[in-house]
């Protein structure tokens, strides 16, 4: 933009117009070289004969100022007040080329002529010109390539123009020159105005006429010798015009003359000629210090009793040898003359008469403004400075003004350009105005004043009717503006992060750079503005704002080059993969979900999504739908977000090789953005922090989230083919067993090296909750355990086959199955991989489900153990096959006291007749114990019990099983009831230790018994009608439970006591025979069979039955009742002890022993440790 | 002095615990003038602006007059009601100019615009209270109005709930203001 200099009334206005389709940015080029010869010497120039002829004044210069923008229409009633508005040249740009003849060039000067008639002078310019081409065409200069003969050429046009602009500047010499806007012309209101204003001055109207008359021509023609360069004529005749005008009150023209006479002396100074003022000017300027003005004191309007006495009128001096004036003179007269010129024209604005041009006043304001700020950046008023502002076009915006500058009053001075008829200017003028001020403002450092003239600036240019746009060579000054107004209302940004918090105010600006960037087409600006709304101010702009900007947005961003960045950052919230494992297998597809939101009001499309991981690993993203497509390009289809929502968008994953894939965020092109990466943080908030101790960094620690996923290598697939059941279902008795196979396929092409096979069935649940329950003991949860562990709903009979399973291979599984109660539903559980490593850990697993129905069979419903006696009489006719049993052991020296029977109750509880089958071995098959040779148990043969009963349905029946007594070791029976699930032990120490010491007997006798004893039911294959016969199946004994009194029976004493009558002959005695009065021997037979020695006191207890039931008279006792074993019994040793006895009388009479085991006898601590029993009494009858 | 040490206010300790839903800022009901009539008639109004350390605006307000045949409304032209914040915020460049040339607190008539003056209240944080009328000879109730929000200001910053240089949105404080501009302006 052509900006306001302090020389503009100095400078000739060049138009230059590009012809002959020359390039855009050859003309700016061109232009560019133009503006370094603006400044043209008038000695260099050729003589004309005219009023401006060069040689009259040698030392000037002429400015050219060279526009490429035509507002003469503008200003036209303004050319004949002001000529240096006005256009004087037209200057035809064009560029060489092969086809410009002279033909041609005449063409396009005659339809420059014809569309630039108002100037002066018409010229044509051909650049880039070989050296040799010459034209013979008037008006037509031609530069060549190097530009080095452009100076010549425009010395040459100068000079062509000066001739014209005499010619120019004669037709005003005897014309009636009007004041601008004013038709009526004369000067009578002019008059009348003087009478108001100072009424008391006699005058002659006749003659102010005259004196305004030839003033304005006088101002007029100092004009132009201005523009020609000719500053002596143009010095006197402004002087000579002053006084004029002055004397005519003609405040207008006087005010411009005083603005042409300081531009003058500022141009004298320039090439430091020496000239001198007429005196009359001298004190005419001297008052101006005492003048309130708008220039000399803020806020006050000129004092209406203003006396400005002229009494001497000089002509002109211009003598020789008068001493150049100094530039601190020079500074105060020009802004004398602007003092004075602004008091005229406000008296002028307040007569209210004439029509007072708002941009003559406000230009000349902003020129002394201009002028004012340049010498305070400076320091001083020097001749650098005047050059400087001489050569550059504009103000010069990298000095920053000194301190002690008034800025106050400046700020004034500026204001005073935009009053109440600013308004009325044309647009053009206010644009040119505002941007005067905002580059005086910046040049102040005033920011935001600058930025209030920036707004109403922007302002202005979006009200404009006009279409405009602007060329993007001018973008980046025009960006650098915009950049520069957003910061000063505190949208600033380092690197490209926002900083601060948005307010209104900043959104108000934005959209107000929006609606610019609109207005001129700006697309970039428009992009860049909406993206800082669109990332930072969402939350206080409306959601019909937000889809008004979109809509733009989404029109504009196709016209830009430039990449966009997304304005949601944290549109990436989750990443999910629910696979149970937490591992994948390479090459198989696995469901994820990515949670994206969309914070604004507009749907965003999302494209390109990709997921971003470590080390960039190989996978494929597909839709669930693109699975089944043969499309091979692994891109997403556009997902869209719904206006203020979050998103699940579920895809396919499909790793293409195995190892750990990190997933750090994604990439994605969200609304037609580029390609990004997001990526989700975890905030970890702070605690509250006291408010005055608030850190500038925030403590807010950032994590960025990630998700690793194993991927393990390629994994087999089985597929059930078959179930060889059939019906598929299967009744089963309660401990039936049944044999099926399961024909299973390895789809895929990897082998399975691994097989696991689990079993599952509708009571693990219930069992498993049950094992919870804290108050069991252990005993109890060792059934649970083992129902859990041990007893599995199903046995793989060909493990051995399964060694590998190639790929694509078929196979088979023996599967037997076994009916228990409680059973609904079994499960096959088949867990496989291929593991390359033990370190994979992933399986795969197989649900093979079985249907059954299990019905019980038979049950144990009691038990009770029975103790035989030596004296146990088995009947002859007893044909019981337990009693059989017993006889034949009986008839191989077995004693019966070393039986006990065990009774079964057992329950049919199914609908038809069952037989039952019992086998009990005499030991069982793992236990392996020796005993001493003396023992008194001996070994049995092999002999099984086998018992078979048939039982009818609903039925119950008692089963005796004859069963050896059993002698478990002390530290066997003392273990611990061991954990199938290895648990931890836990002491428990609430149960008393006799009843634990109970509880742990109880389990391991019952775990010897079972391993003796062996059930089973059978449906007689003879059984007529019935689809069942032929079944069987084991009969559950683990419900047996123990009293304490059935471990006495069952258990052989640990310190067997076995006593015997003998005669003189050492023979034993019968029972029944014994006699009175004879010698009888009672010999103990104390056995060890603990593994340790014991040590203690035999005692023996004769009881007497008959009254009086004291014995000590009936019998007769060689010896004493109670002895010591003398030394200690090792283990397995035995030893007898005699007694000799008589009885002394008739009666029944019993014999027990009894021994007191001792310990402590050592330390001298004695006491009893436990009492032992004999078992059986010897029982006399002596008749 | 011991005694009188120990004589605190309790009122002077009661912090202002606003816990009120926050509100929008108050937004004035944008009164057009009506074209003829109001215009000839000069009807004062002020515009209330509070602005950061840091410039950024905090509270604003447009405040009518019962003073001066006023009605209690504000009656701004269009285009300065447009600018009016743009204005307030350029008069800072002449304060920053001068505030640290001189002690004083409040600048009266420091800018003008468009016939508009601006008055500005600076407090001790280099908060400032900008107002923008075209009342005349106002200045010295301007003065005690500024002194007063200055009070209810630094009530508003002890609160434990509301952060230096964030836009007030507390209708207490807001009631307060007006309540203030209605006894001095």
């Amino acid at each position: 933009m052509d900006a306001l200099t302090f020389v503009t009334p100095a400078n000739v206005r060049v138009l230059l117009v590009p012809i002959n389709e020359i390039s855009h940015t050859d003309f700016e080029k061109i232009i560019e070289t133009l503006r370094r010869v603006k400044d043209v010497r008038a000695v260099d120039l050729i003589h004309n004969p005219g009023k401006f002829n060069p040689q009259a004044y040698p030392q000037g210069h002429i400015y050219f100022n060279f526009i490429t923008r035509d507002d003469d229409t503008e200003s036209l009633f303004l050319h004949d007040f002001e000529p240096f508005r006005k256009t004087a040249i037209v200057l035809g740009i064009s560029k060489w080329n092969i086809d410009l003849t002279d033909d041609k060039i005449r063409d396009l000067k005659t339809t420059l002529k014809k569309k630039y008639s108002a100037p002066i002078s018409q010229f044509t310019m051909i650049f880039h010109c070989p050296k040799s081409y010459t034209t013979t065409l008037s008006d037509v200069y031609t530069v060549i390539d190097d530009t080095s003969n452009m100076e010549t050429k425009i010395c040459d046009i100068t000079s062509r123009f000066l001739s014209n602009f005499s010619t120019y500047a004669s037709a005003y010499e005897h014309t009636t020159l009007r004041s601008p806007g004013n038709l009526n012309g004369n000067s009578a209101a002019m008059i009348k105005a003087k009478k108001k204003i100072s009424g008391s001055f006699e005058l002659n109207p006749e003659k102010v006429k005259q004196m305004s008359s030839s003033g304005r021509k006088l101002k007029l023609s100092a004009n132009f010798y201005l523009m020609a360069g000719n500053l002596k004529s143009a010095l006197s005749n402004f002087c000579e015009a002053i006084f004029n005008l002055k004397f005519a009150n003609d405040y207008l023209w006087l005010a411009s003359a005083l603005d042409g006479l300081a531009v003058c002396l500022f141009l004298l100074s320039s090439i430091g000629a020496p000239y001198q003022l007429p005196q009359f000017i001298i004190s005419f300027l001297q008052q101006a210090k005492d003048i309130d003005s708008i220039l000399s004191s803020p806020i006050s309007s000129p004092r209406s009793s203003l006396q400005i006495n002229i009494n001497n009128h000089d002509s002109v001096v211009s003598a020789l040898n008068i001493p150049v004036v100094p530039l601190e003179t020079v500074q105060e007269t020009i802004f004398n003359c602007g003092r004075l010129s602004s008091v005229f024209f406000n008296r002028k604005q307040s007569t209210h008469f004439d029509y007072l041009p708002q941009v003559v006043v406000s230009e000349s304001l902003l020129r002394y403004a201009s002028l004012m700020v340049s010498i305070s950046a400076n320091g001083k008023l020097d001749l650098n400075l005047i050059h400087e502002l001489l050569s550059v076009s504009s103000i010069v915006p990298n000095k920053h003004i000194s301190k002690d500058f008034d800025m106050d009053y400046f700020n004034n001075l500026c204001l005073h350009t935009l009053n109440s008829d600013f308004k009325n200017l044309s647009m053009n003028q206010q644009l040119k105005l505002y941007y005067s001020l905002i580059s005086l403002y910046s040049m102040t450092n005033m920011t935001m004043k600058k930025c209030l003239m920036t707004k109403n600036f922007l302002d202005l240019i979006i009200k404009s009717k006009h279409v405009l746009s602007i060329n993007r060579f001018e973008y980046q000054d025009l960006n650098l503006l915009m950049k520069d107004y957003c910061e000063n209302y505190g949208i600033k940004f380092i690197g490209k992060k926002y900083i601060g918090t948005p307010n209104y105010l900043q959104k108000k600006i934005l959209f107000q750079l929006l609606e610019f960037c609109t207005k001129i087409k700006h697309y970039e600006g428009y992009i860049h503005y909406s993206s800082i709304l669109f990332s930072y101010f969402r939350q206080i702009i409306s959601e019909s704002e937000q889809l008004q900007i979109y809509q733009k947005f989404k029109d504009y961003s196709p016209m830009i080059e430039n990449e966009l960045e997304y304005w949601d950052k944290n549109m990436f919230l989750n990443f999910e993969f629910d696979t149970t494992a937490d591992k994948i297998v390479e090459g198989e597809e696995c469901p994820v979900n990515i949670l994206l939101r969309n914070p604004f009001a507009f749907e965003v499309e999302v494209n390109k999504l990709k997921l971003i991981t470590d080390n960039s690993f190989p996978l494929k993203l597909t839709t669930s739908e693109g699975k089944t497509g043969i499309d091979s390009e692994s891109d997403i289809p556009s997902i869209f977000l719904r206006p203020y929502s979050e998103m699940i968008v579920s895809l396919i994953l499909i790793p293409e090789k195995h190892g750990d894939i990190v997933v750090k965020g994604i990439s994605a092109s969200a609304a037609s953005c580029t390609v990004e990466t997001f990526i989700s943080h975890d905030y970890k908030s702070i605690s509250f922090l006291p408010k005055l101790k608030k850190p500038i960094i925030s403590n807010d620690i950032e994590l960025v989230r990630s998700w690793k996923i194993s991927v393990v290598y390629k994994q087999p697939f089985l597929k059930l083919i078959d179930v060889k059941l059939s019906d598929k279902w299967l009744m089963l008795l309660d401990g039936e067993k049944k044999q099926f196979k399961v024909i299973l396929k390895n789809t895929s092409n990897t082998e399975i090296n691994h097989l696991i096979s689990k079993f599952k069935d509708s009571t693990t649940d219930i069992l498993n909750t049950e094992l919870n329950n804290k108050t069991l003991q252990p005993n109890e949860i060792y059934e649970i355990e083992y129902q859990l562990l041990k007893k599995k709903p199903f046995k793989i009979l060909n493990k051995s086959d399964l060694v590998k399973i190639k790929g694509n291979e078929s196979f088979h599984l023996d599967v037997e199955i076994s009916g228990k109660l409680g059973v609904n539903e079994a499960n096959l559980v088949l867990e496989y991989s291929h593991q390359k490593n033990a370190s994979s850990e992933f399986t795969r697993s197989l649900n093979i489900p079985v249907n059954l129905t299990v019905y019980p069979s038979v049950e144990l419903s009691g038990c009770d153990i029975i103790s035989l006696t030596s004296n146990t009489k088995i009947s002859q006719g007893n044909t019981n096959p337990c009693w059989e049993y017993l006889r034949k052991m009986r008839d191989e020296n077995h004693k019966l006291s070393n039986f006990c029977l065990l009774a079964l109750d057992f329950v049919n509880m199914w609908s038809e007749e069952m037989e039952i089958d019992i086998e009990c071995s005499p030991q069982s098959t793992e236990m392996i114990e020796t005993y001493d040779s003396n023992d008194s148990i001996d070994k049995i043969k092999e002999g099984t019990f086998i018992v078979t009963a048939t039982l009818h349905s609903r039925k119950n029946i008692r089963m005796f099983i004859p069963l050896l007594r059993m002698d478990l070791d002390e530290q066997e029976l003392d273990k611990r009831i061991p954990s199938l699930r290895n648990k931890q032990f836990v002491i428990d120490k609430k149960t008393p230790i006799a009843e634990q010491t109970f509880i742990k007997h109880a389990f391991w006798y019952k775990e010897e018994i079972l391993k003796r004893l062996n059930a089973k039911w059978r449906i007689s294959p003879n059984y007529p009608n019935s689809i069942h016969s032929g079944k069987s199946g084991l009969i559950d004994l683990r419900s047996f439970r123990f009293s304490s009194k059935m471990i006495e029976v069952l258990e052989v004493e640990k310190i067997g006591l076995s006593l015997k009558l003998l005669d003189e002959k050492e023979n034993v005695v019968d029972m029944e025979k014994v006699q009175l009065n004879t010698f009888y021997t009672v010999r103990l037979h104390l056995t060890n069979r603990n593994k340790h020695e014991i040590f203690g006191i035999i005692r023996h207890i004769p009881i007497c039955k008959d009254p009086p039931y004291t014995y000590e008279k009936k019998i007769l006792i060689n010896g004493v009742l109670q002895n010591s074993v003398e030394s200690a019994v090792s283990p397995g040793e035995s030893r007898t002890y005699d007694l000799g006895i008589i009885f002394l009388e008739k009666g029944e009479y019993e014999w027990g022993a009894l021994f007191d085991e001792i310990d402590g006898l050592e330390e001298g601590n004695v006491n009893i440790k436990k009492q032992h029993l004999q078992r059986e009494q010897l029982k006399f009858k002596i008749q | 002095m011991i005694h009188q040490l120990s004589v605190i206010r309790t009122d002077e300790l009661e912090l202002e615990l606003e816990l009120e839903p926050e509100v929008e800022p108050e937004v004035e009901p944008e009164v057009e003038p009506t074209p003829d009539h109001r215009h000839n008639k000069i009807i004062m109004s002020y515009y209330f602006a509070i602005l950061g350390s840091t410039n950024e605006p905090i509270y604003e307000l447009d405040i009518g007059t019962y003073r001066q045949n006023g009605d209690g409304s504000t009656n701004f032209p269009t285009e300065i009601n447009e600018l009016k914040q743009f204005i307030s915020n350029a008069s800072l460049d002449i304060l920053e100019n001068v505030q640290f040339k001189s002690n004083q607190i409040f600048f009266k008539n420091i800018d003008s615009f468009y016939g508009y003056s601006i008055d500005i209240f600076l407090t001790q944080g280099n908060t400032k209270f900008v107002i923008l009328t075209n009342c005349k000879n106002f200045d010295e109730n301007i003065r005690q109005f500024c002194i007063e929000i200055n009070e209810i200001y630094v009530k508003k910053i002890l609160s434990p709930f509301y952060d230096l240089n964030t836009p007030i949105r507390s209708k207490v404080f807001d009631a307060k203001v007006r309540q203030l501009a209605r006894k001095y302006l």
